[in-house]
Parts: C-alpha cells; structure tokens; sequence
C-alpha cells in the first residue's frame, strides 16, 4: 500500500537524516510552493523594514525623504512631481513622508489588536475547554454576548466615546476580536483533553497550567496562526474605517487612514491625496489576506 | 425542531440583557457627558442641572438603566437631541436603509453565486485564477475608499450627481426620469455595500462546490454515465448550495442595521447615518436603542441561519 511505503520513507529519513527532517521544514516547503503567499509574505517584510527604519532614523531627526510635518503653503496641494512623488497635502507636506511614517501606526494597530485578542481568545478558550461544566457555561455565554454585539457599531461608539487614540482603538478593536479564538481553542481542547498523552500526564500528577501551556495549546495553536494573520487584515481595515469617520489614530501623527479622511475635503482638486494611502492599505491588507490563505492551505490536512 | 427554537430563544434573553447593561455601562461611564454636546458653555451651571434632571442624568446608574429599559418598552424612549421619541426617528430610517440592503443582497446573490459555480467548475483555469484574485482584492477594499474612487469617477468623468437618494433641487421632473434618477442614486451606494460580500461569498460558494464535487456520490453520477451538465448543476450544486442557505440568515443584521460607512459617505439617510449621528451628539437613549436592536438581529439571524440550514439538509439535527 502507498501508505505503508510512505510510513517507511519517513522512518527511513528520520533516521538517516535526523536534523534534516522536521514539520516546521516540512511546514516551510509546502509554504513556499504557494506563490502568493509568499508575496505577500515578502511585501509585509519589506513594510516592516521600511516603516521601522523611517521611524527610527526619524527619532535620530533624520528625515526621509521629507519631516513628514514640515508645512509649506507655497507648495499646498501639489499635483504628483519628481520632488514629491505622490504629491503634497493641503498644508504642503510631502504625501510620500506620511505614508512612509503612518506604516507603522497601521501595523502596529493590527499586530497588538490582534494580539490583544488571540491572548484572551486563548485564554478564555483554554480555561473553558480545559475545565468545562459551569466555567465553560459562563465563559461561552460571554462569547455569544461579545458575539452578538455590532461590532463596528460598538467599536465605533467606545472609540468616540473615550476620545480616540492610538491605544483606545488597538484595545477596543482587539477586545472585540477574541471571541472566534476562543471558540476554536474550546473545541480543540476538548477533544485533546480526552487524548491518552494528555490523561498519560495526569496520571503523572501534573499541574493543569502545565498540562494546558505545554501539552494542549502547541496542539492547538497553529490554525490560531491563521485567523491570527486575517485577523491583523481585519483590524487594518477597521482603523481606517474608524480613521476615515474621524475617530481613529487622531492628527498630527499620519496615519494611512487619516491622510484619506483629510484628503476627502479636497477630492476633486487633489486626487492623490485619496488613491496613494488607499493603495497603500488595499496592499497591506491584501498580503495579510493572501499569507493567512496560504498559511491555511498548508495547515489544512485535506488539501494535501 | 419547536422545542430547539424555544430554548434557544430563551437562552437568548440573559444573553439580551448582558449585552444592554455592558453597553450601557460602557456608554455612561466613559467620561464626558451628552451636555457639553448640547449647550452652549455659556449656559449658567444651574440651568444645565435642570437638563440633567430631565434627562435623568442625576439618578444612580442602574435607575437610568431601570428608567431606559422601561421607556424602550413602552416606546416613550426620547432621544436627548432632539426630544423625539427614539423608535419613531428609527422608523422613519427604516425604509431607506432596508431599501439599499435588499438591492445590495440582490446584488450580492445574483453575481456572487454564479460567480463562485463558475470558477469551481473551471477550477485552475485562467478565469478562476482571476475571479480567486479580484475575490481576494475585494476582501482587502476598504470601502470607503473604493466609494470615493467611484464619485470621483461619477462626478468628475461624466458629472453625474451621487449624494442622497435623489438630485437636489431638481424639481418637477417626469415621473420615468425622477424613477431613474433614484434608480441611479441607489445603485453607487448598492454596490459598495456589496462588494466585499461578492467577493467572500464566491469564495465560500466555490470552495462549497469544489468540495461536493469530491464526494463519491458524484464520482458514482459520473460512473453511471451521466451527462457531465447534469453532474454539475444537479447533484454538485444542490448540494453545494446547502452551507450558502444560512448566509441568508448572517445576512439579516445588515439588512436592517444598515452600514454606518456607506450611508456617511453617500449621505444615505439610513440607519446607519442615524448611528453615526447619535454617537457624534452622544444621544444615549438612540445609541443604546440601537445597539440593543442590532443585537437581537444578531441573535435572530443566527437563529434563522441554524434553522434554515436544518430545513435544507435533512442530515442535520437540534436534539
């Protein structure tokens, strides 16, 4: 049979090529055969690199290519030029700075919102798939709660109601995320749990953290991986929703989101002022979308 | 299946009730209050504490939420901004926003169902590659944006009127072209509203119809030689449409709740503009009004989602 061939192979290797062979390799491979993926992988790389370099040489006073504040009227709404490249705004800033200095707001909102919710996700979910009955009860009535809120809606009137900031929008968008997190964890710990090497670590007198940090949650938590990354997508998407009807990263600081907010009062006279940071975003968000497929079809045993 | 719709809509109350007192809580505690929106500073301090007796702003926390709860039933809920009872202001955004909804999830079913069959049944071709890249870009949209690339377009290359449901000051056109017009008003808004739900639902439809299209069952219909047509559009995507069923049921909040960013950007005077409008004034009885509306959408959808999806498919159970 093929599968006791492949059995075999594996053995084979494993024993002959012992530091060769690993899932995480494996992983990778697979990975890498998926060309979008990859792209998108590569451009939120080189979004990371541009926007932390921008802002670190911007904490040395180094400004690339301008101070991404530094006003000129003379200049004020500049059509797309080789001086300024994707043009300037209505107070003569370069729109290429801001963008280049507002990356980071948009990644940073995604990577801890959505940090934000796979921690809790996580642990609300360990908790109630690990002990079940009446904890479980509770805490899945609150996910159908956190569920059954209107999330933009929600979002949107605590955002406006603690005055909006950086640290308000990561945490309100990330406190709404975590509940399919949670769901997931649940169910994965509850058919784990009934697993002989998890009922072999209870019979050893092990702690439930213990049996929970080590033993159920690296079984758990690579699918997390997934509604992670589409999860950081989501979140983009939200602050510049929120941005664009005026409660998100507040400015002077640029953000993507509120370059286009500022930018729609002068639509028909400056063009560029809308396309360029919904480009940018539309980018961003389409790699994460694209890496958190990818990274489905490769965790997904089906599709092998 | 009466017994499963009972219980869960029994279960659905505490849920109900959670969600009011955590919104409620969160809305009057955050700090500020709906005064400094409504007066002017130079309102002398004691007539400011003649408003927040009206509006009850001086009772304990859970007073106010005992006196909302009570109005909201009764339908004596008025909102602080402008006195008007709360459910009467809602109904009359009612028509607007379901109007656009109803157009949109025409929209949506009719190119996004075809569209899904369509690349599962040409799956790997050049077609499939494109609709599986213009899905994905119309996931990433933000809508907003692509909305103001389309005025700018509409207004711009061809000078075409887009805000609100009709042209403004133009009066005593013809019936057939007043039709149009408003035709042409709803249209824009429709189809932002629908574009990232076209592109999410052909992706399910497609990865629904691939999937059936494994089965044995269809691999035994091919066997028995029946025509490849048959195979497809008989047993692949009866079965195929089985999981679509219950979007209808994810679809009702949105049908009703409308969408705050395509009726801001359209000026659209739906339910969702009244939102944006009673968070910007902080009116507290309209915010908690509708949120506690969209909540039990949300829980009637999921409802109708479950039972649905129980009707279609006989395999599946409540017991």
């Amino acid at each position: 049979m093929p599968g006791q061939i492949l059995e075999y192979d594996m053995i084979e290797k494993e024993s002959l090529e012992t530091e060769l062979y690993s899932p995480f390799r494996e992983f990778l491979k697979d990975f890498r055969k998926n060309k979008p993926a990859v792209g998108g992988a590569l451009v939120i790389v080189f979004l990371f690199v541009v926007a932390f370099t921008v802002w670190f040489l911007g904490q040395l006073n180094i400004y690339f290519p301008y101070d991404p504040n530094e006003t000129d009227m003379t200049i004020k709404l500049s059509p797309p030029s080789l001086k300024h490249p994707l043009g300037t705004d209505q107070l003569g800033r370069d729109v290429l700075a801001r963008m280049l200095h507002g990356a980071r707001i948009s990644l940073l909102v995604g990577f801890v919102a959505v940090g934000i919710a796979v921690t809790v996700g996580i642990l609300v979910g360990s908790i109630a798939g690990y002990f079940g009955g009446w904890i479980d009860n509770l805490l899945m009535r609150m996910v159908d709660a956190v569920i059954s809120f209107p999330s933009f809606f929600l979002i949107l009137t605590v955002v406006a109601l603690l005055k909006p900031s950086f640290w308000n929008v990561m945490i309100v968008i990330g406190l709404t995320g975590w509940t399919g997190t949670a769901r997931f964890i649940r169910a994965e710990f509850l058919s784990l749990k009934e697993r002989e090497f998890v009922q072999a670590a209870h019979a050893l007198g092990v702690k439930s953290s213990r049996i929970i940090l080590l033993h159920l949650l690296p079984n758990a938590l690579m699918p997390v991986l997934v509604s992670a990354t589409l999860g950081v997508a989501g979140a983009i998407l939200t602050e510049a929703g929120l941005s664009f009807l005026g409660f998100g990263v507040q400015p002077p600081q640029p953000t993507w989101g509120n370059i286009l907010t500022e930018g729609r009062l002068y639509i028909f006279d400056a063009w560029w002022l809308t396309l360029f940071p919904g480009l940018a975003i539309l980018i961003t968000v389409l790699s994460f979308n694209l890496v958190g497929e990818g990274l489905r079809d490769v965790l997904d045993p089906r599709s092998r | 299946m009466l017994i499963f719709i009972i219980r869960r809509l029994l279960q659905s109350i505490p849920v109900l009730f959670g969600i009011t007192i955590i919104s409620f809580l969160m809305i009057h505690l955050a700090p500020g209050s709906p005064m400094g929106q409504l007066m002017d500073p130079k309102v002398p301090p004691k007539v400011m504490e003649e408003w927040r007796k009206l509006f009850h702003l001086d009772e304990p926390l859970y007073v106010q939420y005992g006196l909302w709860l009570k109005n909201l039933v009764t339908g004596q809920l008025k909102s602080f901004k402008d006195g008007r009872p709360v459910l009467t202001k809602i109904k009359e955004r009612l028509p607007a926003t379901l109007l656009l909804n109803i157009v949109a999830t025409l929209i949506i079913f009719s190119v996004a169902i075809p569209l899904g069959i369509f690349s599962a049944t040409h799956r790997y071709s050049i077609a499939d590659h494109v609709t599986t890249t213009l899905a994905f870009v119309g996931i990433s949209l933000p809508s907003f944006w692509i909305a103001y690339l389309l005025i700018l377009v509409a207004v711009k290359g061809f000078g075409l009127p887009v805000l609100g449901v009709r042209t403004f000051g133009l009066e005593g056109l013809s019936p057939s072209e007043s039709f149009f017009d408003r035709i042409w008003h709803l249209f824009l808004p429709a189809l932002i509203a629908s574009i990232t739900e076209i592109a999410s639902l052909s992706r399910y439809m497609r990865a629904s119809m691939i999937e059936v299209m494994q089965q044995d069952y269809i691999r035994t219909a091919r066997a028995k030689g029946l025509e490849e047509d048959e195979v497809k559009y008989r047993h692949s995507l009866r079965n195929a449409l089985l999981p679509i069923i219950t979007i209808f049921g994810f679809l009702i909040p949105g049908l009703i709740g409308g969408s705050v960013i395509t009726e801001s950007v359209f000026a659209w005077p739906g339910i969702g503009q009244l939102g944006y409008q009673s968070v910007l004034s902080r009116d507290y009885p309209t915010i908690m009004t509708l949120t506690t509306i969209s909540a039990i959408l949300v829980l009637i959808g999921n409802l109708v989602a479950d039972v649905l999806y129980a009707w279609a498919d006989p395999r599946i159970r409540y017991d």
